[in-house]
Parts: structure tokens; sequence; C-alpha cells
């Protein structure tokens, strides 16, 4: 199977903000695979196990900038359960730079394709074409 | 029987050129699923074929553009019909727009992950409610008054909520208009007295919100206002406390040119009876006991159908631009200073003790440059020209330079009135200024300050000796626009400014319905443009709030007794509290719940169960096979 | 906590003053800094025309050779590049592996977290060794108004704290002339090129400090202080290290700072 990124991204703010970034035509690798969720906050666990345990090679979680989740707080439990999962990854001898979270409005396009690419290229080695 | 129905949109060549359509219908091709096309589904003949051709379907499955744009529309349609089961995906801008060098396969990808969703959950019931024909409109500037003033013409009640004690925002400290010069007063303060004049409209001064819950149609705000210590239902501003307050300048007072409402404020910081004295001479002078030193913090709660924000821009602080000396050199002013100065009516205002002979306008200071903003503001190069025009009128020796990026003045108007200027001898150079300083090049220009700049067209350099630079820096969102956000659950776009859920078809809407937004709040805008957006939102508000029911789509946690261990911790994650322990065990407060999933996700057993993050698992397991 | 003293390649040349009252200032406060053995040039723009890792390799053998410890720098570009390498290399993995198999046939190795880079302006200015500069400052003279001269390299990228040097002159007795032009810059490696641009800078610097009433300008780095001297004006303030005028309110013998007698 080719290399997949799964990107967990928030209706509100992350998803839209790849919307932005289509409407720029930045362009995306082609492992890498967008699902909306409702808040990134409500990415469970498991929710990552299950993408880690049938292949994918990462995990990116996207969510509303710091300050501004629509749930007010849902992006700061994703962010500390990121924080331990990676831990827990650690613990089992994964490595826990295969998940990652990204804060960003839903203006800010170019800085999601920035992130997914730097993730991308630090899972596959594959740098952005020019 | 072919119970699923997916629907692939063209979407002119967006879609139809990049993504290989048929080579989908092909990979998709099943038993039970019928794959159709059509080259504009949003059309209206599109909208027609999907009625038509979901018939007797039990699940439809639209491969188009993003969900803002028509997913209403189409579950609207299908509703209509009977048809609950529904999904978009938007592979426009998830494969055809994004897809390195695969689209169709991304999609073929995406589109299976919707179907699996599609097969295995229900939809989320919807439940229908009647709006509130009331409406909150956050900031009483140009464009708070107009929506205002428009919501209440069509009937229906209007709070309007402004931080300052007086209404009228920026616009009062305008002194002429773009491009035609006219007076700004003579424009705005009809609109204020009709506002004071209107039915329906409350308003609530030196207030703001503190909290909204709540569905679209029927809010509840809470808004918390300070004292303003004289009773706006008492007064009829006749003014004359002000004459008796022996503090100088008057700690009562309305230190704006137009006050609306004409009631006089208390700065309880001058005022010798917030000092512990015992001076009561306005409240003895009032002839209506409007006067209240007993007032305090208070706060109430509304009930509303829908919020407009208004909250409007500010200018960049200049201070920030070091090496423009802003704030640290006595001639160095902003634009807006000038345009205070213009307006407090004097003729010959204060900044200019002697006539200057040299003015410089630094435009773009802190503009289209990544350590300050980013961004043009579009609006301040013709707010500039109009400025040195006025200062031209005052002092016609005074030699006058526009340091420029590109001149950027709208309307057909515009670039009459560049030509009026430079006829006027205004002179326009291109090129940043690098630095303006107290230390002169030459000696003899000492007591003048030095502008160092480059004439990017005859590339020299320019240093020129002047008396009055004045700087003009872009704009960025009103202070506590941020907070605010994050109250409303509005998103903030990269520069702070609120973002309307689609530029160009839908700007004043946002993405929660029932929020709209007016005037510069969303990008800067003069007045004329302020205006007209705000005359969308309300439009927009009117429209919604005065339709005889909404339909909601409102999904909510179940919990599954059985399963529950007791532990609560959804109850503590959960950010509206629409969980709350009961005898039973644990009870759903359906009209708080957002259906957020965040306690679906902190269960540790697994007792809630909502559609939204369950269709998520199947997603990811058909979209990684 | 290891100190170093980094002289940089001027200190044997062009600034051999500055390097004696860096010296005078560190054995007057009873300061225990070795000069950095063996130590090579700082990567310096000399070599910008070449990779990046030529200069950032210089920089790094530096900072190896360190081992453990902070590095006082007082050459305002030597200041720059070494500390460019400390937060490239401490950002860029990569290449700090390239540089340390390298730096490995000397058998050297360099570690990011070991070792911090510092500004001698930044070093004086900490609590204990202001204290001892305080204690040590022998009468009340007049406070002689002296303007403060940062430069570029001391303002950015990686600027200095604001006001350090306006503090140890005022601490140690002399009168500080505000300086609006203390950031600019002073024409750098300009004069190579022949660019009558430099003789306007420094021209306009020194009649900056002059029109503050100062009576010195102080500076840190050799080619500001040489720029200044050489293409600045005939009259105004004269330009001198900070370190020789520390020296100089601690009792030092302007001999041992590095001035001539007359200079003052």
């Amino acid at each position: 199977m080719k290399p997949v990124l799964i990107g967990f991204l928030c209706e509100w703010c992350a998803a839209r903000a790849l919307e932005n970034m289509a409407h720029k035509r930045l362009k995306l690798p082609d492992g890498f695979l967008p699902l909306r969720v409702r808040c990134s906050g409500a990415v469970e666990p498991a929710l990552l196990t299950e993408a880690l345990r049938r292949g994918a090679l990462g995990v990116l979680v996207g969510g509303c900038p710091r300050g501004h989740c629509h749930y007010r707080e849902g992006n700061t439990r994703a962010e500390i359960r990121l924080k331990v999962y990676r831990k827990l990854l650690a613990a089992l001898g994964l490595s826990p730079d295969r998940v990652r979270g990204v804060w960003v409005g839903s203006g800010e396009g170019e800085r999601l394709h920035r992130e997914i690419w730097q993730f991308w290229k630090e899972l596959t080695g594959e740098d952005r074409p020019l | 029987m072919k119970d699923w129905r997916v629907f692939l949109c063209e979407c002119g060549g967006n879609i139809g050129e990049v993504v290989d359509l048929s080579r989908l219908a092909r990979e998709l091709k099943g038993k039970e699923l019928e794959i159709l096309r059509h080259p504009f589904l949003c059309s209206p003949e599109g909208q027609d074929f999907l009625v038509r051709k979901s018939r007797r379907a039990k699940g439809v499955l639209v491969a188009a553009c993003a969900p803002d744009l028509h997913e209403e529309t189409f579950r609207r349609l299908l509703r209509a019909q009977g048809l609950e089961r529904f999904r978009l995906v938007p592979i426009r801008e998830e494969a055809a727009w994004t897809a390195l060098s695969d689209p169709t396969a991304k999609a073929l990808r995406l589109i299976r992950a919707g179907l699996a969703a599609l097969k295995e959950t229900r939809s989320p019931p919807a439940i229908t409610l009647r709006p509130r024909p009331a409406l909150l409109v956050i900031g009483g500037g140009a464009a708070g008054i107009t929506a205002a003033l428009k919501a209440s013409e069509a009937g229906l009640t209007v709070y309007l909520l402004e931080r300052e004690p007086f209404l009228g925002g920026k616009a009062l400290y305008l002194d002429r208009l773009y491009p035609r010069l006219e007076c700004a007063s003579c424009v705005f303060s009809p609109r204020l007295s009709a506002l004071a004049r209107a039915e329906r409209v409350e308003i609530f001064t030196r207030a703001r919100l503190v909290r909204l819950s709540g569905l679209p149609g029927d809010f509840e705000a809470e808004i918390e206002s300070q004292p303003r210590y004289v009773r706006l239902d008492r007064c009829h501003g006749c003014g004359r406390c002000l004459s008796v307050c022996p503090v100088e300048p008057p700690a009562i007072g309305w230190p704006v040119p137009h006050p609306v409402p004409k009631v006089p404020v208390i700065n309880p910081f001058r005022c010798l009876r917030f000092k512990g004295q015992s001076c009561r001479k306005c409240e003895k002078v009032c002839p209506r006991g409007a006067i209240d030193f007993e007032d305090t913090w208070g706060r109430r709660t509304l009930r509303v159908g829908g919020v407009i924000v208004a909250t409007g821009f500010r200018p960049y602080a200049a201070e920030k631009i070091f090496h423009y000396g802003y704030g640290r050199l006595p001639r160095v002013i902003t634009l807006f200073d000038l345009e205070k100065a213009f307006s407090s009516g004097e003729k010959k205002p204060e900044i200019f003790k002697s006539p200057p002979e040299r003015v410089t306008f630094v435009h773009c200071a802190g503009s289209r440059d990544r350590r300050h903003l980013p961004y043009c503001s579009e609006i301040c190069c013709g707010l500039a020209v109009k400025a040195s025009l006025r200062l031209k009128e005052l002092y016609p020796r005074a030699e006058i330079y526009h340091f420029y990026q590109d001149l950027r003045l709208k309307d057909p108007e515009g670039e009459g009135l560049y030509h009026r200027a430079r006829a006027m001898g205004i002179r326009f150079l291109r090129g940043r200024v690098a630095e303006v300083s107290e230390v002169p090049w030459s000696p003899e220009d000492e007591g003048r300050l030095l502008v160092l700049a480059e004439d990017t067209l005859l590339r020299r350099k320019m240093r020129l000796a002047v008396d009055l630079v004045v700087l003009v820096p872009g704009f960025v969102p009103e202070l506590g626009a941020g907070e605010l956000a994050s109250l409303l659950g509005l998103c903030p776009g990269e520069a702070g400014f609120f973002e309307p859920r689609e530029n160009k078809v839908d700007p004043a809407g946002t993405v929660r319905r029932g929020i709209w937004l007016a005037g510069a709040c969303s990008g800067p805008r003069d007045l004329s443009e302020t205006v007209a957006s705000a005359e969308a939102a309300a439009l927009e508000a009117v429209t919604f709030l005065s339709r005889p029911e909404i339909l909601v789509e409102q999904s909510r946690v179940e919990w599954q007794e059985t399963r529950c261990g007791r532990c609560y911790l959804c109850v503590e994650v959960c950010p509206f509290k629409a969980l709350v322990p009961a005898e039973e065990g644990l009870r759903v407060l359906p009209e708080l719940c957002s259906a957020c999933g965040l306690c679906v996700s902190a269960c540790p057993s697994g007792a809630l169960f909502l559609e939204a993050p369950e269709a998520v698992f199947f997603q990811l397991r058909a979209v990684l096979g | 906590m290891r100190l170093f003293y980094y002289p940089g390649c001027a200190s044997q040349h062009l600034a051999r003053d500055l390097h004696q009252a860096v010296e005078a200032l560190f054995s007057a406060l009873e300061l225990e800094i070795a000069p950095l053995e063996d130590w090579n040039c700082c990567g310096a723009r000399e070599v910008a025309a070449e990779s990046p890792l030529v200069g950032l390799l210089l920089a790094a053998r530096n900072l190896a050779l360190v081992q453990e410890g902070r590095l006082i720098v007082t050459c305002s570009l030597c200041y720059h590049n070494l500390k460019l390498a400390e937060k490239e290399l401490s950002r860029d993995r990569e290449s700090l592996r390239q540089l340390n198999d390298l730096l490995a046939e000397e058998g050297l190795s360099y570690s990011p977290d070991s070792v911090r880079v510092s500004h001698l302006l930044e070093f004086l200015c900490e609590k204990d060794n202001l204290s001892r500069l305080v204690s040590e400052v022998k009468g009340s003279g007049p406070r002689t108004p002296v303007a403060p001269f940062y430069g570029c390299f001391l303002s950015r990228p990686f600027g200095l704290e604001a006001g350090l040097m306006e503090k140890l002159l005022d601490l140690s007795g002399f009168g500080v002339a505000a300086n609006p032009l203390k950031h600019h810059c002073c024409g750098g490696h300009l004069p190579r090129t022949d660019s009558p641009v430099i003789k306007e800078l420094c021209g306009r610097l020194i009649y900056s400090a002059g029109r503050a009433g100062a009576r010195f300008l102080g500076v840190c780095c050799p080619v500001c202080r040489l720029n200044l001297e050489l293409y600045g004006p005939e009259e105004g303030p004269r330009v001198l290290y900070v370190p020789q005028l520390l020296g100089l309110k601690l009792g030092l013998p302007p001999a041992a700072l590095g001035l001539e007698d007359g200079e003052l």
C-alpha cells in the first residue's frame, strides 16, 4: 500500500483552511486523505489507533486556533490528548512523531499546506515539488 | 433495486476536467449503487435532476464542492421528498483542486469513505422552531447603526450594544468624505438622529456581550453594562451639568462631536465625588434628577433570534513601527490624528502651531509588510489624498509629498481626486519611507524632521527636511474582536478579521447560522461599503427571522445506561453543561447539546453515542481498506 | 559553569586595544575567563560566497572547542556569526550531523545544548557581574556624557535586550546621552567598494551623538569604530570601546586599556 496520511480536520476551522488552500490551488501529497470531524476534541484515541493499526503512516489532527474552539475547549482537550497519545506510542516502542496536531484558522490555508507537507516530508522523505 | 445513488457533479470543468469521472463511475459501480452525472448540480436543471433521480432511494451521496456552498440546498430538496440520508463529499476542494498527481484515485477513496458512512449511519433528526423577531446588534458605529435602523424598519425588535458611552464609532471623527469631499457629519448625523427616534430599538451604551447560548432563531444573550452615572431614561440633554462641574476639564460631559444619546457621562476617575469629596453640583442643577451616583454594573439577559456583529476596525498602532517615530517625535502624527483635528472644528488645529512649510504623507505605514500588516487595507490611499487636499486648502503655500507604494484610489471619481491633487501641486513619489528621524542630514535643518526615502521611479534617494509627517497606517480589527470571536464561535482569519461564510456569494453570513457580519469587522471598508454591507446583513437577518419556522438539524448524544460506569467524565468535559448527573444516572439536556462529540471521545466505557463520530470510524475503515 | 572569551581575528591587528581593554577589565573585576585555546575565524562575511556550511563549520569549530560552558564575545560580527551557528544548528539537525562528521577528524564534536554564546554586554549586565562592576568603580568624577552605539549586528537579527549599554555606562558613572541613531548602520564593509555613502552614514552618526551633547561615542564593534574614526568628521565626539570606557572608571591606567595618553 502506498503511504497514507490521515487528516482529521475540524469542520469549523481546519477543513475550511483546506478549502482556502484549494482556492489557492495549492497541491497536497496524494497520500493525504482528509476526513471531516465535528471538533478536534472528538477525535478519540481509539480513532487514532484504528488509523495507525490499519496502516496509516501518520495521523494529523487539525483544529481551531487556541482559544477559538467552537465548543469552548475541544482543541485544548485534543492537544492534551495528543501529548499523552505520543507518550503512549513512545512507550510501545513506536515513533511518537506519527501523530501531530495543527491549529489553524479558516483563512490560514497556506499555513496548513506548509504543515501538511512538513509532516509528509518527515514521514516519507518526499518533499513538495517546486 | 439500486437503493443508493451517487451524484457526480462536473462543476463546469472544475471537477470534470481534472477528475476522470467515467473511471470513477466504472470503479464505483456496484449492485445496489446507481451512479449519475451532471455538469452543474447546483443549477436549476441540476437540482431538478437531483430530485428526479433520487426518487425511492435509501440514501444519496453528492460529490461536488465544499459544504458551505450548496449542502443546505441539496439537503432541503431531498428532505422535502422525505429523504433524510444524505452526504456531501467535497471532491472539488479535497481532490480536484489539491491532489498532486492523481485526483481521480483520491476522489474515489473519499467517495468510498462517504458511502460507508452514508450506509452505516442515520441522519440526525431535525427540529423546527419559530424564530424570535428580535435582533442583537453588537457595535454602534456606522455599520451597527445602519443595520439596526434597517432591521427596526422591517419590524424587528433591535438591541444595539455599544462599548463606548456614545454611538457613532469611527465615523464621528471623519471630517470630509472620499471622494467628493462632502461634509461627513452632514451625511452621517441624520442617521444618528433617525436611530434615536426609531421605534423598537433599545440602545445599550458602555455594554458588552458576555455569553451567547441557544440555537439559531432562539439565542440567549447575556450583556454586561458599565455605570454611566446619568440615567438615560430621565436626562433630556440640556447640558446644564457641564457648566457647573468644578473640575477642569469637566468630569461630566459628552466628549464627542455629535453625542447620541445626548446624555452626558461622568468620568469616575476625575469626578470629585468619587474621590471622597462631597461635591454634588451637577446633581443639584439637574432639573430632571438624572444624576445617579449610585449607578452600578448591570447584567441583563436578552432573548434574540439572531446577532449582527458590527465591531469594526481600528488603525494599526503606528507606535509599533519604531523607525517612523510615532509617539516619540512630536511632529509625527497619523492620518487619524489629522482627521480628528479637522473634525474638531477648529480652523487652525493645535498641531499646526506654525504653518507647516513641508508635509510628508507616508502611505502604507506598516502595511504590506510582513513584520506588521501583510495586507493592503485598500481605503487608506483615498483617505490620505483627501486629507492632503484639505491641508492644501488650509495652507496653500505648504509643499505636500506623498510617498506611496501603489496608489489605490477606488471609485470612478478617485482618479479625478488624484488629478486635482496633482494640479494643486501635491507631489506623489513612489517608494517606501525608510526612516523618519529628528537627526537632520545637514546641520542647517536642525529642528525639522528628516524623511529618508527612495523614489523608485527615478531611482534616486530622497532626503527631505519636513515640518510635519503624517503616517497612514492600515487597519486592524477593533480591540476585543478576538474575544468576541471565541464567544460567538466564529473563526477569525489570519489578520484577525471575521471570516464571512463565503466571500462572494454570502459576504454577510458566517459559519454559524443566525449570526451575520456587517461593516469593517470583516475587513477594512470605507463608509459607503460599510453601509452597503450593513444593509446586506440586515436583509439577511430580516429574511431569516421573519420565516414562520426554520429547520434546525440537531443530533444529540444518546446515553446507554447499561454501559455507563457513572464516572461523570462526560459531565466534566461538556462545554455547554448539557449533561447532568441524575438519579437514573445521566440526563441529556437536548436544548444545550451541540453534538460536538467531546463527551463521546471522553467516555471510557463507550456509553455515549452520537452518529457523527461513529460515521468517522466507517469512513476511516473505508478509506484505508 | 566554564567561561571562555572569544577574542576574534580583529584582536590580532585592528582591535588590539579592544582585546587589551577586555582582558584588563576581566582582571580588574577578578573574573576568571580564559581565552578560548586554538580559536579560529568566526566564519565572517569573507566566506559568504562559499557554501553556507563553510561559515557554519568555522563557527561550529569554535563552539566545539568550548565543549561545555559559555563563550563570551565582544566583536559584533563574531557575535552574529556564532549566534547564527548556534541557532541554525540547533534547528537543522542534518547540517549539524555533517559538521560533526568533519569535526570528528580533529576529535571534536559540537552539541548545541551545551554551549551558550553571550555578548560581553549581556554578560556584564548579569546581576553578580554588575554588582562587582559597581563596587569597583573608583571615585565619583564628573558624569561625562557618552552616547551609546550598538550598530547593526547587536540590534538585528539577534538583538540584545534593550538598554544594556546604557545600563553599564550609567552605573559606572557616565552620563548617558540619548542617541536616536544607536541602532543604525555604520557602513560595514562599504569602504572596500569605495562608496561615498559611508561618509554620509558615519558623518550623521557622529553628528547625532554630538547634538545629544556626548563627549564620547561608545561602541563594541571593531568595524564600527574603524569606520567612524576614518570616515567620521574631524571634530565631534571621540569613538571609544565600551570596555575602555568602563576600564577608565575602574581606575585602570589608559595604557592598559590600549589608549594612548594623548587620546583623552
